[in-house]
């Protein structure tokens, strides 16, 4: 058995003097019952230039990713295509790579990020996704670019895969009103993201409900059994952990 | 039946694959960079060379030839029509041999197999675009699905080609997705094709062997 049955198929398009598998076994093949649409675990690395300038994958409580220590050196989590490759090999079903503070500047100039993305399709042979400043743009000679010309043109970075589906991301806060006048005062009390241990099982019911595209549920957890609720109590099509990858903390 | 793709105003950045005597090379015929690079990624990594096709004459050369699809026929006969700026590549090889498309169209295809390409219909409760793994229903003994077993392959699309009794005799796999039981495959003579990404994260890609 080829370990990657994707390649497998290309190898055998390739070479096709390469042995076929039993009559048996391919018989038994013809007869089996399709199944269906699998659901997904996506794998998210937070990537951020460190203060050396190498970029390493990372994990913060909201945008803080510094150490608790004298150093106060950016949380070091390993490098982006070796973990990617890794878990590759783990079986994670597809990647997301974040950098959330360095597409905010210029997002076509960070061009490490782009060398990151093109190592990895070299070796990761699942979808990657690259988030973060697809969005409208002025550059410093005052260029203005709409999002879909930002989207053009990094496409033109001969980056592997990227542009074949666009993924928008919504980071949603839930609020707890006691008053309605308090709303008026700005005395909401919003929940801090990274505090919740689990998925919002109600509100990814309620998103997956209400569209028809399929939806990606973020959470912070890293137990198998909270992948196995937000499957079987909502319509999520995938779920995307970054605990999962980082710390190994799940198998 | 390459024509197609080549009569462009521009040519394409291109890739074609083919194949050099002794020498495992393969001839690749790609639409844009972006979308081609995994499945170059994968080519090298099976340990083939690739070589592009810059000519006709190197597709008629071509010992292997690998033909990754586009994103929407239309689009892409649109731009390469137009300034020829960004090829929004990915996904149709398979698409591509059918009659025509609703993708970006109407638009015709290549006709070599008798059927219209149309969308998953997403008010029938199922969720579209069709992306993520999913398991093939084996039609047919076809060498290149012989590793498939119980696994599942990759899918990004919201079009697709639907058996019929005129289409039947090319079809090696097909694949649930609500309803619909779409071709996920093709395979007649040397010419295979596929709906899904063996590379995982590149276009769909067609394949064919010179007879």
């Amino acid at each position: 058995m080829f370990p990657n049955v994707g390649l497998s198929v290309l190898r055998r398009f390739l070479n096709p003097k390469s042995g076929r598998t039993q009559l048996h076994a391919r018989q038994k093949l013809v007869q089996r019952n399709a199944s269906k649409l699998a659901k997904r675990v996506s794998v998210c690395l937070d990537v951020r230039t460190n203060d050396k300038g190498d970029l390493v994958v990372t994990k913060g409580d909201q945008y803080d990713v510094r150490e608790r220590t004298n150093a106060n050196e950016v949380r070091n989590l390993g490098k982006p295509v070796d973990l990617a490759r890794q878990y590759y090999k783990d079986g994670a079903d597809e990647f997301s790579f974040l950098n959330n503070t360095a597409f905010r500047e210029f997002p076509l100039g960070d061009q490490p990020m782009l060398q990151v993305l093109r190592y990895a399709s070299g070796n990761v042979f699942v979808p990657l996704t690259v988030g973060g400043g697809i969005r409208d743009f002025t550059d410093g000679n005052g260029r203005f670019m709409a999002i879909c010309e930002n989207w053009e043109e990094q496409s033109r970075t001969d980056l592997p895969s990227l542009w074949k589906s666009v993924v928008v991301s919504i980071d949603p806060r839930r609020v707890y009103v006691k008053d309605l006048k308090a709303v008026e005062f700005k005395t909401v009390k919003v929940r801090k993201p990274g505090q919740g241990k689990v998925f919002d099982i109600d509100l990814i019911k309620l998103i997956s409900d209400a569209v028809s595209i399929p939806v990606i549920a973020s959470g912070v957890t890293g137990a198998v059994e909270h992948f196995t609720e937000v499957f079987r109590e909502t319509n999520a099509s995938a779920a995307l952990t970054a605990r999962i990858s980082d710390r190994k903390e799940v198998n | 039946m390459w024509d197609f793709a080549m009569n462009h105003n521009k040519p394409p950045r291109s890739a074609s694959v083919f194949l050099d005597g002794s020498t495992q090379v393969v001839t690749l015929r790609g639409y844009c960079g972006g979308n081609v690079r995994s499945l170059r990624n994968a080519i090298k990594y099976l340990g083939f060379d690739i070589k592009d096709v810059q000519t006709p004459e190197d597709i008629l050369k071509a010992k292997r030839l690998v033909f990754p699809g586009v994103h929407g026929v239309g689009a892409k006969q649109e731009r390469y029509g137009g300034n020829g700026s960004a090829e929004w590549l990915i996904c149709l090889g398979l698409q591509l041999l059918f009659e025509s498309s609703e993708e970006n169209g109407p638009v015709k295809g290549l006709g070599l197999i008798p059927g219209v390409v149309r969308p998953f219909d997403s008010s029938k409760g199922i969720r579209v675009p069709h992306i993520g793994w999913n398991a093939l229903g084996i039609a047919k003994d076809t060498q290149i699905l012989d590793d498939i077993g119980k696994s599942h392959v990759y899918f990004v699309h919201s079009y697709r080609a639907m058996p019929s009794d005129e289409n039947r005799e090319w079809i090696s796999s097909t694949c649930k997705y609500g309803d619909d039981n779409f071709i996920a495959s093709i395979q007649r003579g040397n010419v295979h094709a596929v709906q899904f990404h063996p590379e995982k994260s590149g276009g769909i890609v067609t394949f064919s062997q010179p007879i």
